[in-house]
Order: C-alpha cells, then sequence, then structure tokens
C-alpha cells in the first residue's frame, strides 16, 4: 500500500477552474452538504451540522468537465464524476472514508486538486500538505477541520476502474519515464 | 394569446411547483408518473406565461450525457383547443409552437454561459420518426441540428431514448 497522498506535477488551468467553482455557484447551481451527527446523516439543517459542512458543486459539463475528462485519459482512465468542494471559515468534515457514490468507491481512485493555494487534508497519522494529489480517501480515514481558515476550494476528480495503488503506478509511469 | 418564455436556472419557484402538479394531473397527459414527486437535478427551468404559467421544460445535466445539455427535458404544453373544444392538430415536420423555439433558444443560452457546446434532446418512442419529424420541423425554421434514426442513445442509467441534437453527439449508444 503506497502514502494516502501521492502528490503529481499536471498542469490544471487553477484560475480557469477556480472562476468556474465561481460562476457556478454566483448561478445558484451548487448547495450545502450538511450532515448531522454521523456519515449517514445528511441534507440536515445549517445549524444542526454536527458533522460536516461544505460547499458542493457537481460538475457534469462546461470547461472543469473537459479537464477532468483530458486528465482522466491522460491516466489511461475513462469513466469519470467530477465536483467541487468549498470550505468557509466555518465548515469541517469530521473523521470518514468516501463511500459515495458506491461505483465510484470500489476499484476507484480519486485526485484532489486545490485551487485556493497548498492545502492539507488530515489522516491519522499527520496532516498532508498538497496542491495536488491522488488521495486514498476510500481506502483511510480522513478528515478536515476549516474553521478560522481561509477560504478553499478543491476539485476533485472520481475515476472508476483505477485503484489507488495503480493511479499512483500509472502517473509514475507517466512522469518518470 | 399573448405569452412570454422565461428561462432561469435552478431556483426554487412557485411557478414551476404550480405547473409541475398540473402535469401531474393534467388529464390528457399520458405521461403522468414522469412529473410527480419530481426530484431530480436540472440547471434551468423555461415556463411559458399566459398571465398565469402554462407550459414548461428543463435544461439538464447527467454524468451520462457526456458534457451534453439535455434540453427540452420534461417538456409539457398542453394541445391548443379548437372552437370545439377538439384539439388542434399539428404537424411535427412544419415545426415547433413559438414558445418551444423560444424555450429551446433560452436553454442553449443559458447552457452555453456555463460552457456547454453540445445539446440534444430525446424521446422514447418505439421508432424515431416523431423526432425525425421534430428535426426536419426545426431545420426547416433555420435551426440545424441532426437526427440519429439508427440507433438510440443512453440517456438515463440503462435506458435508451432516440435524440436529436447540435454540435458533437458524445453520448453512448445503446
Amino acid at each position: 500500500m503506497l502514502s494516502p497522498v501521492f502528490k503529481f506535477e499536471y498542469k490544471f488551468d487553477k484560475s480557469k477552474l477556480l472562476d468556474e467553482y465561481t460562476k457556478r455557484l454566483n448561478k445558484g447551481l451548487g448547495y450545502r452538504y450538511l450532515a448531522g451527527e454521523n456519515y449517514e446523516d445528511r441534507s440536515v439543517e445549517e445549524k444542526d451540522a454536527n458533522y460536516s459542512k461544505t460547499t458542493l458543486v457537481q460538475i457534469k459539463n462546461g470547461y472543469a468537465h473537459k479537464a477532468a475528462k483530458e486528465f482522466v485519459s491522460w491516466v489511461g482512465g475513462d469513466k469519470f464524476i467530477c465536483h467541487y468542494l468549498g470550505y468557509g471559515k466555518e465548515d469541517f468534515v469530521e473523521w470518514h472514508i468516501d463511500k459515495r457514490p458506491a461505483e465510484y468507491c470500489v476499484n476507484a481512485s480519486r485526485v484532489n486538486v486545490f485551487l485556493t493555494g497548498e492545502s492539507f487534508t488530515t489522516f491519522r497519522d499527520k496532516d498532508h500538505w498538497y496542491e495536488q494529489a491522488v488521495v486514498n480517501v476510500m481506502g483511510a480515514e480522513h478528515k478536515y477541520d476549516n474553521r478560522g481558515l481561509d477560504y478553499r476550494v478543491m476539485f476533485q476528480i472520481a475515476i472508476k476502474g483505477i485503484s489507488h495503488d495503480n493511479l499512483c503506478q500509472n502517473i509514475l509511469q507517466k512522469t518518470v519515464y | 394569446m399573448t405569452t412570454c418564455v422565461k428561462t432561469f436556472y435552478k431556483k426554487q419557484s412557485t411557478d414551476l411547483d404550480y405547473i409541475f402538479a398540473r402535469a401531474a394531473k393534467y388529464t390528457n397527459n399520458r405521461l403522468k408518473h414522469n412529473y410527480t414527486e419530481f426530484n431530480q437535478d436540472y440547471i434551468a427551468a423555461s415556463i411559458v406565461y399566459d398571465e398565469k404559467p402554462i407550459a414548461f421544460s428543463l435544461l439538464q445535466e447527467r454524468d451520462c450525457f457526456n458534457g451534453m445539455g439535455r434540453v427540452l427535458t420534461r417538456l409539457f404544453y398542453p394541445a391548443q383547443m379548437g372552437k370545439g373544444l377538439q384539439v388542434k392538430n399539428y404537424k411535427y415536420s412544419d415545426g415547433l409552437r413559438p414558445e418551444v423555439y423560444q424555450m429551446l433558444d433560452q436553454q442553449i443560452e443559458l447552457g452555453q454561459k456555463l460552457g456547454i457546446e453540445n445539446f440534444f434532446m430525446s424521446r422514447e418512442d418505439k421508432k424515431p420518426l416523431i423526432l425525425k419529424n421534430i428535426c426536419d420541423g426545426m431545420n426547416k425554421n433555420g435551426y440545424n441540428w441532426n437526427v440519429d434514426t439508427e440507433k438510440k442513445y443512453i440517456v438515463v442509467n440503462n435506458t435508451s431514448q432516440w435524440i436529436c441534437f447540435t454540435g458533437e453527439n458524445l453520448l453512448v449508444s445503446a
């Protein structure tokens, strides 16, 4: 098993991706992703969210979708979904392992791209800092607490059919040889 | 009849709730179930007003659309009645009702603002004839859409439908 966070080089146009996030959010195409007491307890009121508070913007077309498609093709994948996760000054998510959507959590992998500068994901061993990385959010418990920190926006790509380890190896082969 | 068409990005709308409820109960609507407890995601909604909301459709996105936008989703527009209350007959191949074109144009405009370049509409008929006639009618009225009468395409989970489209067709055939 490789590290839960595997950093890599790839030229995402982060400024353009961030613009897309803002544009969609301003058009009302995002929503608060709130969970009450546990991972399964979603769709609660903002004030009752004790497990997680984030803003989710799903992407199924447009520039970000194209950028994700290009990246997924580059790493040898095919099927993917992607979305943005925005964290405000009072947002957080407690310890969890990603389980949704189910078809993108088995023999699948996740790529996180921070659009607002280097940031971190907290795993049981430590805070892992990165700008863009393959992150094993389906294989290891992790959390993130943005309370008191600056606004953070992450673009996440979920790839079906390539495991975390295999995706890391694919990228290594692309970038080393 | 003086009508106007308004299209807006997804938001809470009592007008949309009203026309959805009407579609779910409308006697001649053979797809009433499609309008009952609708909770699917969509990008934008178009409503036709004749004082009250009388028709609507949605611009929708899904993962299986592969970046395309689907226009005129859940189109509900009751047929006009004649003097004797008989339903007026329409020939799709002569073109669509003007308000449908307005919905179409406005949905494409809002979709393009999100970076969507390719659009389609779909129907779940047994044969592609109706969609072909719709496409022919549109093209007689200045559009440049394409219809595929050979293959159905996946538009929801494992369900396929006939489509006509503008731009590049990125859907997966059945």
